[in-house]
């Protein structure tokens, strides 16, 4: 291949040459022979095509947003010397180099062998692919090169921070028959005292209230509240005009680590749990149980990108054709148009039971703003706006305005409204 | 030391091509041409000189361009091509951007610590280039002034119309040809022994 330097001293030959016959001066065509020169020495030893052999080892291939892990790339050289040769292996650009080098110039003999050790710390979560190794050996005389690519991609899942809820209260109101930890306000399997009937055989002998059964002189049981789960489906709001900040740092993102918190606490105690996304795409994982569920959830996360122009009340027709309607609906949105005021007003029309979980945007945009009186200002009109959209969320929905400088779980326990008791 | 000489030597030839231009511009009296000119080039020095700066780095070619549009201006309207000179003047612009990538390409590696081999073989690839530059750099001046010799003993007439057609067809098809050659060259045998088909990794075709 050919550098831009090639192409200029062609060029410059060429206007000698046209110059030379404009103005008739057999001088000025000679002037064409300095950079044909050039070319010509190049072109007698052209750099050789490079083949190379590459084996990425990776410390781990799953790891959590922000935290390091290390990288190791073996080069071998199985073809002819190579005079200089430039090897880079090629990161996203999410991820960020801690230590060590991913890229060298070093001139590499015939069967020679090279590594690479460095350590990369990914900034934002996703499914990303490191590499292929890109080669270049280079012309002494900077006038051509030859591209190579070797090792392929090594696949790495870096999932987003898990918040830490584990001082949250979260649950759904309303239960399902299957045996959880919610109280159901109904007799049952459960440890909660809930009142005292007459004994029938069969009871067993540790449920009696010898207390009572002493006062009114006839065996009395005890009657304990009944234990269950309900299902919790998490909305992310992941449309385009929801972003504000950074790659790392913008309600999407801080929805993502919300919405991943939650479900992991809600399937925690025995629920089940779904997610929808709202992104290009509309896509839900249905309401499961269990680890694997949480997975899967996690998977569905790992993937979000923000983008997507659909209306929001989209969301309220997935969830009454497709979910069970008894649920609790964790709506997380920055609340950035009235839409989503429309939406749960609709989603609690239809008689859901609603909680929104709000990313701050004007905190978020807060932290990488200059704070100027101008600035103030237009914070404090938009902070109006913002409280007078959650006053009229909060007549039909739970409202936690996140601010994600603080922990989920001490934003959800200052709030204190969930779960509210039927 | 090395490292240091690498680092210098762009500067070095710079501070050489601004100081013929600005001579060879500074020497035009007639009025018409010489604020033009000096114009032209203090516009050219301008964006060398800044373009060293990393962020203002495409700054670099344009003053180059230009200083080079200085010197041709002020040898074609007044004083005149002469053969040896103005190689010579070009022969330096094209060395300085050779420099320069030199000093990118191995100044970095001079500054930090290296193996013992890996600095034999840096140490090697860095004689070879500056002899293939100082090749490069004979040749250019050599061949002109050899074909000048044949222009002016009357080999060729050199005022011809035919004369002018066969150089301008020859020039295109020696520049094509060498422009071409490295694409030409892939497209051989050898490509069945390019690193893709030695990945593994990939599905062999």
């Amino acid at each position: 291949m050919r550098t831009p330097l090639a192409s200029g001293l062609t060029a410059l030959a060429f206007v000698f040459v046209l110059l030379g016959l404009g103005f008739r001066s057999w001088q000025l065509v000679l002037l064409a022979l300095p950079p044909l020169a050039f070319l010509a020495t190049a072109a007698l030893v052209p750099p050789v095509v490079p083949v190379i052999r590459a084996t990425r080892t990776l410390s781990r291939d799953r790891i959590e947003a922000g935290q390091a892990f290390e990288a190791s790339v073996l080069v071998v050289n199985d073809g002819p010397g190579l005079d200089l040769v430039e090897i880079r292996d090629v990161l996203p650009p999410e991820f960020r180099l801690e230590a060590g080098a991913n890229a060298a110039i070093v001139p590499l003999p015939a069967g020679g062998s090279l590594r690479l050790d460095y350590a990369v710390r990914p900034a934002v979560k996703g499914d990303y692919g490191m590499g292929p190794l890109r080669v270049r050996a280079l012309d002494p005389l900077a006038l051509g090169y030859e591209d190579a690519e070797a090792g392929g991609t090594s696949r790495v899942v870096v999932a987003p921070v898990l918040e830490d809820m584990r001082r949250a209260r979260l649950g759904p109101r309303r239960t399902r028959p299957w045996f959880g930890q919610v109280a159901s306000r109904q007799r049952g399997i459960g440890l909660e005292f809930w009142g005292i009937r007459d004994y029938v055989p069969g009871d067993d002998v540790r449920r009696i209230n010898w207390k009572a059964t002493a006062r009114l002189d006839r065996l009395l049981s005890n009657e304990v509240e009944g234990e269950r789960s309900g299902d919790v489906v998490i909305v992310l709001d992941a449309r385009r005009e929801s972003v504000v900040g950074s790659d790392a740092e913008n309600p999407v993102e801080f929805g993502v680590r919300a919405a991943l918190g939650i479900a992991d606490h809600v399937l925690a105690s025995r629920n089940r749990v779904g997610l929808v996304v709202q992104r290009d795409v509309l896509d839900w994982v249905y309401p499961a149980f269990g680890r694997r569920q949480l997975y899967r959830i996690l998977d569905h996360l790992v993937h979000v990108r923000a983008g997507g122009e659909w209306p929001f009340g989209h969301v309220a027709w997935v969830l009454s054709r497709f979910f069970p309607r008894d649920c609790l609906v964790v709506l997380i949105s920055p609340l950035r148009d009235r839409d989503a005021l429309e939406a749960v007003i609709d989603l609690a029309g239809r008689g859901y039971d609603v909680a929104v979980v709000s990313p701050s945007p004007l905190e978020i945009e807060r932290s990488f703003a200059f704070e100027g009186p101008a600035e103030a200002t237009a914070h404090a009109i938009l902070r109006m706006e913002r409280e007078n959209l959650i006053a009229q969320l909060r007549r039909v929905a739970q409202v936690v305005d996140w601010n994600p400088e603080v922990p989920l779980a001490a934003s959800l326990r200052r709030t204190g409204v969930l779960p509210r008791r039927a | 030391m090395i490292a240091a000489a690498l680092r210098a030597a762009p500067y070095v030839s710079l501070a050489a091509l601004l100081a013929w231009t600005g001579v060879e511009v500074s020497r035009i009296t007639w009025p018409r041409w010489d604020v033009a000119l000096e114009a032209l080039f203090l516009l050219g020095a301008g964006c060398a000189v800044l373009g060293q700066v990393p962020r203002l780095r495409p700054l670099r070619r344009l003053g180059l361009v230009l200083l080079g549009a200085a010197y041709v201006g002020a040898r074609v309207l007044e004083l005149g091509v002469d053969v040896i000179p103005s190689v010579a003047y070009v022969t330096l612009g094209i060395v300085h951007a050779e420099l320069r990538v030199l000093a990118e390409r191995f100044g970095p590696l001079y500054e930090r610590e290296l193996p013992q081999g890996t600095r034999r073989g840096i140490d090697a690839a860095l004689a070879r280039a500056t002899m293939r530059i100082g090749l490069a750099t004979g040749l250019a001046i050599l061949v002109p002034i050899l074909a000048a010799d044949l222009a002016l003993t009357g080999a060729v007439p050199l005022t011809t119309v035919p004369t002018a057609i066969f150089l301008a067809v020859a020039f295109v098809l020696t520049a094509a040809l060498l422009a071409l050659l490295p694409v030409l060259e892939r497209r051989g045998p050898q490509e069945t022994t390019g690193s893709r088909m030695a990945d593994p990794s990939r599905p062999k075709a």
